[in-house]
């Protein structure tokens, strides 16, 4: 090797830092490093390069735009009153005045609150969005709504005094802080009740799931109001079959609807297939079923179903075939 | 151009502007910077958003003797150590720390400059030529082996080690005055 590395010394000292070299080739790697200062210099650059380029991941899928957008609502600025506790004296009439959200937990009340015969259309709001459709809606007291595909909300007009809506689907919701009236969100079988936060409702024939970004929420099966979950931010309630359940992780792709991004890092193909299935609305069947413990570590912005395919599928070696309303993954699975 | 000071002048009086500079300028370095301590992206990204917003509520008795960079890197470390003792799995997730920085105290572990290291690195690639770009984004962003790189875009895999190399070249004339005053600080860091 020579003083100065030319193109080819520097991919020998790549794969020694992978460790994929013969244990000979490793002695001349690092017989050339120690044989000068400016070689011991150079090997430390490129080491810290390659080291460091191993956050490259997590800088690309930091979006400040989109996180200050949510961010300053949360922060009253060029508001003149400085307690929270005068919130409820002021008219709530744009989008752009915000109170602050706080972490207040609301302590589940459960009287009074209407189901979904007390709705007629004389009276009340309904809004849907649908198939392969989003819509966001802006409720009258500032708070709003973004739902998801196949998703509908129902509320009344004199909504600003009793902030209920019933929902059929899925949705994201940002609540305006109204300690007067609290907001509730109510589906086929549980009510999500919540003072000021953004969290994420879903629900469908199986169970409803309710996934807090932030704030605190209480989340309780309309039929047995004393049994209920307290969340934090970051956790997710389930209520399925009756029963309530509450898991601590999230899976960051469950809100990855929102923000277009499928994340995945060392994952089952399983979980893979399950997030894909539940972003693009497709079946997807596996022949084999050892293809399963295959694990995929990939980041994917603004996902496309076929352009997905393909990497996955050089990866792990596989093949998607479509055969009607499905496709279909074969392969010989991973070591 | 906004300056340092006027930054800071506008942050402690309360303007919305300085908050929005200072937070699209410093959100990503933060943020990556939490992470080395609390390993999950979503947890740093919202403490750095926490620490924004009390930024906000105690303007008055804001006190910013270093750069507002610096100050805002240890209010972040803070915050991670507070989360990180306050964290419910707290003996396995300490346990996890310890094991990975190999026993060395996490609070006394600078992960600073490294975390400026990446985001130069991170600037620098989008001045990279497109293939060489393309290419070192799919093996280092993406994860995919040189094999897959090859395969997926229709080249050998000889041109992909040449290129990864180019990238790196570039990146160490690009980096150069920072690389040296940086290694003696590394030295000292685990290699994870």
């Amino acid at each position: 090797m020579q003083e100065n590395p030319n193109h080819i010394e520097q991919e020998l000292v790549i794969r020694y830092l992978l460790k994929e070299l013969s244990l000979k080739e490793n002695l001349i790697v690092e017989k050339w490093i120690h044989s000068s200062v400016e070689n011991k210099k150079t090997f430390e650059e490129i080491q810290e390069i390659w080291q460091a380029s191993s956050a490259l991941k997590d800088f690309e899928n930091i979006n400040a735009d989109l996180d200050w957008k949510k961010l300053k609502v949360k922060i009253p600025f060029g508001e003149k009153i400085e307690a929270s506790d005068k919130v409820s004296s002021r008219e709530i009439s744009l989008w752009g005045y915000f109170y602050k959200i706080a972490a207040v937990l609301v302590v589940a009340i459960g009287l009074g609150w209407l189901g979904y015969q007390q709705f007629n259309s004389n009276s009340s709001i309904v809004e849907v969005a649908g198939l392969g459709e989003e819509k966001e809606v802006k409720l009258p007291d500032g708070s709003s709504v973004l739902l998801n595909s196949n998703s509908q909300i129902a509320y009344y007009k004199n909504f600003k005094d009793n902030r209920i809506i019933e929902l059929e689907g899925e949705a994201f919701f940002q609540v305006v802080k109204n300690t007067k009236s609290p907001f509730r969100v109510k589906t086929k079988n549980t009510i999500t009740e919540v003072l000021g936060t953004s969290f994420n409702v879903n629900e469908n024939e199986e169970q409803t799931k309710v996934t807090l970004v932030t704030g605190k929420v209480a989340f309780y099966s309309s039929s047995n109001k004393d049994e209920k979950i307290l969340l934090e931010k970051g956790e997710q309630a389930v209520f399925t079959k009756g029963k309530l359940l509450k898991q601590q992780k999230v899976n960051i792709n469950e809100l990855a609807w929102k923000e277009n991004v499928l994340e995945f890092k060392d994952a089952e193909l399983s979980e893979v297939i399950n997030d894909l299935e539940n972003y693009f609305k497709v079946e997807i069947e596996v022949k084999n079923p050892e293809l399963l413990n295959c694990k995929y570590t990939g980041t994917f912005k603004d996902p496309e179903l076929d352009k997905i395919f393909t990497i996955v599928g050089t990866t792990l070696e596989a093949t998607i075939e479509k055969k009607g309303e499905k496709f279909l993954l074969s392969g010989e699975g991973c070591r | 151009m906004i300056t340092e000071t006027q930054l800071v002048e506008g942050i402690k009086s309360g303007d919305e502007k300085a908050y929005e500079t200072a937070f699209k300028l410093y959100y990503g370095v933060l943020s990556v910077f939490a992470k080395k301590y609390v390993y999950d992206i979503e947890v740093a990204k919202e403490i750095v958003q926490d620490l924004f917003v009390r930024l906000f509520e105690n303007r008055n008795s804001l006190e910013i003797n270093t750069s507002l960079k610096a100050y805002l890197f240890q209010s972040v470390k803070n915050r991670c150590l507070t989360y990180i003792t306050q964290n419910q799995n707290r003996e396995k997730h300490l346990q996890q720390i310890l094991i990975l920085n190999q026993g060395e105290a996490v609070d006394k572990i600078d992960y600073v400059e490294q975390t400026e290291l990446e985001e130069k690195i991170f600037n620098s690639i989008s001045k990279l030529p497109e293939q060489c770009q393309r290419i070192f984004r799919m093996n280092r962003i993406e994860g995919k082996r040189n094999k897959e790189i090859a395969e997926e875009l229709n080249i050998s895999i000889r041109t992909v080690e040449t290129q990864i190399s180019k990238a790196l070249k570039i990146l160490r004339e690009n980096l150069e005055n920072y690389l040296l005053i940086v290694i003696l600080l590394y030295l000292k860091m685990m290699f994870l």
